[in-house]
């Protein structure tokens, strides 16, 4: 394009719109309008969360959804964080955010780590029958979660972890595994093999290798695993709600129960600082890990 | 003294034999290299003799100890790979220092060793560096180094130059050489390159299709090729062969090619000829010359084609509805079309069974 029009004599390129020009601002026109709407659908209901979450319930009741908050105030946070009714108990969310957090952090750690050592041997220790394993693995991706509810179920009351927190972090760690093994044993294949002979010949064994040559070569396919993991596990509902009781239920639960409240007024501020609140976590996690994410999920497209 | 000894060895992936019945003896101080076709199982020998690979049947013994079930790191073996495999988020000094300290040697043994290899390689400089911030010699000069500094009874080279360019590849194998020169480790080098087998074994191992073909010193191996296949694969251009029948008249032998009989009174046979059997006769181009007038034997023949190398002119002449190339000196031109008087250098022939495909 920019060549086109260099060529062209002065006179004729001052000013002058020319139809390829027309065409491709056009076409400019066309995709900012296109990411313009898609950004306003993400965007819109955020705005909508964070502003009437500073507003009061008489300016909420005065309707007004898109208008910024008149007298902001941050009464619904802290009424949300620690105050709110939920259930029998009025202390707020914090509890169970401590839940999300005690369920979610070992979770995600132990089903992380498990799935890279998997992985790891899948594609680089061949052992007879490891293509069953692998199949079975796969194959465990697509357990519809329904399916195992109630085997579960007996299966934690029979370990005495029906209701804990211990239990939630044992599911979520076995139905983590497929996953993260399937992600990092696709991403191991791509390590070259002579490496692994190089470091047999100088004398490392099996977790040497892995810690120590493997691991270091991972860090994208390591933070893909701990987000989609992070982010599963927190936001995960099913679970949360049939194998918690109300001591050790996690954040979607207790969000659940304080929105679908029938008593009294509807508080929305509280429930849009509670949402947000809940959403936090893996907001964060995303916009301090983001980046790597990305380059992680494009690793094997542009390696050669 | 037998520093290596491959007895019976056998491999199979599934019913496909990848090596049937190898038997080898590796003196010390000996050069080997495995020389083959792609797919003819050489790097799976070697990776057999390394215990990266695990053997369907037979013995390998290092150093005199039968190291069959034997970890590779038990081995006392370094190896040097074709993609160099060196670890990428190491520095240099640290894939040198890797193997030693994964043997518990103290950091103050280590550091002065792997700093006396690096300079002896040339590579003191780039001890810092990671391997993406290297060239492909220098990375394949660190994959050395780091052999080195382990110091092993037996130095394993899997095709180390092949990822090379031309020029770097002949000064690297001139490395390899001296090298091996001045430290005299036994080394097992894979290569399909014959000008790297031709140059750096003591001996070589010519193999095909998972079985040796033949072992022996370089020039042995390329003037007295034991069968076709090894006359056919060393030696560029390829040797010429001629089809014929062996004439026996009392107790002069001659061979019936066609075009020409050619003499065999002075061929040394390792079975008894008989009148009339099949037979290939081989010469190299080089023993093909421009006649100069004392040859027992000589051809006039037409040049269809030349080619210039630069050093020589390759003439192929017909002969008969065959054809045979010889390789002339550069400041012999012969013009195309017009016959030339060539000698044929009879010291040089092979002679092989038609069908058995055996030299006799």
């Amino acid at each position: 394009m920019s060549t086109s029009t260099d060529a062209m004599p002065r006179a004729q390129r001052a000013g002058w719109l020319t139809p390829r020009r027309a065409k491709a601002i056009l076409k400019r026109g066309v995709l900012y309008l296109l990411l313009a709407i898609v950004a306003f659908f993400f965007a819109g209901p955020l705005y909508i969360l964070l502003s009437t979450s500073f507003k009061t319930m008489p300016e909420i009741q005065a309707g007004g959804l898109m208008s910024l908050p008149h007298e902001p105030t941050t009464q619904a946070w802290v009424t949300a964080w620690g105050e709110a009714c939920i259930g029998i108990t009025c202390g707020g969310l914090k509890g169970y955010f401590g839940n999300s957090m005690i369920m979610a952090v070992p979770a995600v750690l132990i089903s992380v780590m498990i799935g890279a050592i998997n992985g790891y041997a899948l594609a680089k220790w061949p052992f007879p029958g490891a293509r069953f394993v692998f199949a079975a693995l796969v194959a465990g991706n697509f357990v519809p979660f329904q399916v195992v509810l109630a085997p579960v179920s007996v299966t934690l009351r029979t370990l005495g972890l029906f209701g804990s927190v211990e239990g939630l972090i044992l599911i979520h760690v076995i139905y983590g595994i497929p996953i993260t093994t399937m992600l990092f044993r696709n991403f191991f294949l791509s390590v070259p093999n002579d490496l692994i002979k190089a470091a047999r010949i100088d004398g490392a064994g099996f977790f040497w290798i892995f810690f120590r040559i493997v691991l270091p070569l991972s860090p994208s396919v390591i933070v893909v695993a701990l987000i989609l993991q992070f982010t599963g596990i927190w936001n995960d509902f099913l679970f949360a709600v049939s194998f918690s009781n109300p001591s050790s239920a996690p954040m979607t639960v207790a969000l659940n129960n304080l929105v679908n409240s029938n008593f009294g007024v509807k508080e929305y501020n509280v429930h849009m600082a509670a949402t947000v609140i809940a959403a936090a976590p893996t907001l964060i996690l995303y916009i301090l890990l983001g980046r790597y994410f990305l380059r992680g999920m494009t690793a094997g497209a542009v390696k050669g | 003294m037998i520093d290596i000894r491959i007895s019976s060895c056998n491999k199979n992936y599934g019913s496909l034999r990848v090596l049937k019945d190898i038997n080898l003896e590796i003196e010390r101080g000996e050069f080997i290299v495995l020389l083959g076709p792609s797919g003819c199982g050489k790097s799976t020998l070697l990776h057999i003799v390394a215990g990266l690979d695990r053997l369907s049947s037979g013995a390998i013994e290092i150093g005199g100890r039968d190291v069959t079930d034997v970890e590779p790191k038990d081995r006392d073996i370094a190896m040097v790979f074709q993609s160099y495999a060196l670890y990428p988020t190491m520095s240099v000094r640290s894939n040198m220092e890797f193997g030693l300290r994964m043997r518990g040697k103290p950091m103050a043994e280590i550091r002065p060793l792997v700093e006396e290899k690096a300079r002896m390689l040339h590579i003191d400089h780039l001890l810092d560096r990671r391997p993406s911030q290297l060239s492909g010699g220098q990375r394949q000069r660190v994959a050395i180094g780091r052999a080195l500094v382990r110091d092993p009874k037996v130095f394993l080279f899997d095709e180390p130059l092949s990822n090379l360019d031309a020029k770097l590849r002949a000064s690297m194998r001139t490395e390899i050489k001296k090298l091996h020169q001045s430290l005299g480790t036994t080394a097992i080098y894979v290569t399909h390159d014959q000008l790297e087998a031709m140059t750096l074994a003591t001996r070589m191992v010519v193999m095909k299709a998972g079985e040796i073909q033949q072992v022996g010193k370089p020039e042995e191996v390329y003037h007295r090729p034991v069968n076709l296949f090894v006359a056919d694969f060393l030696g560029n251009p390829g040797m010429n062969f001629m089809k014929g029948h062996l004439r026996l008249d009392g107790n002069r032998v001659s061979a019936d090619v066609g075009a020409a009989t050619i003499p065999l009174d002075g061929y040394a046979f390792d079975e008894k000829p008989t009148d009339g059997q099949a037979v290939v006769v081989g010469l190299r181009p080089e023993s093909v010359q421009p006649a100069t007038g004392g040859e027992p034997f000589s051809l006039t023949l037409k040049p269809t084609l030349i080619e210039h190398t630069g050093s020589d002119n390759l003439v192929v002449l017909a002969m008969g509805s065959e054809e045979i190339v010889g390789k002339f000196p550069s400041d012999m031109l012969p013009k195309l079309g017009e016959p030339v008087t060539v000698g044929f250098d009879l010291s040089r022939l092979s002679v092989f069974d038609a069908t058995t495909e055996r030299r006799i």
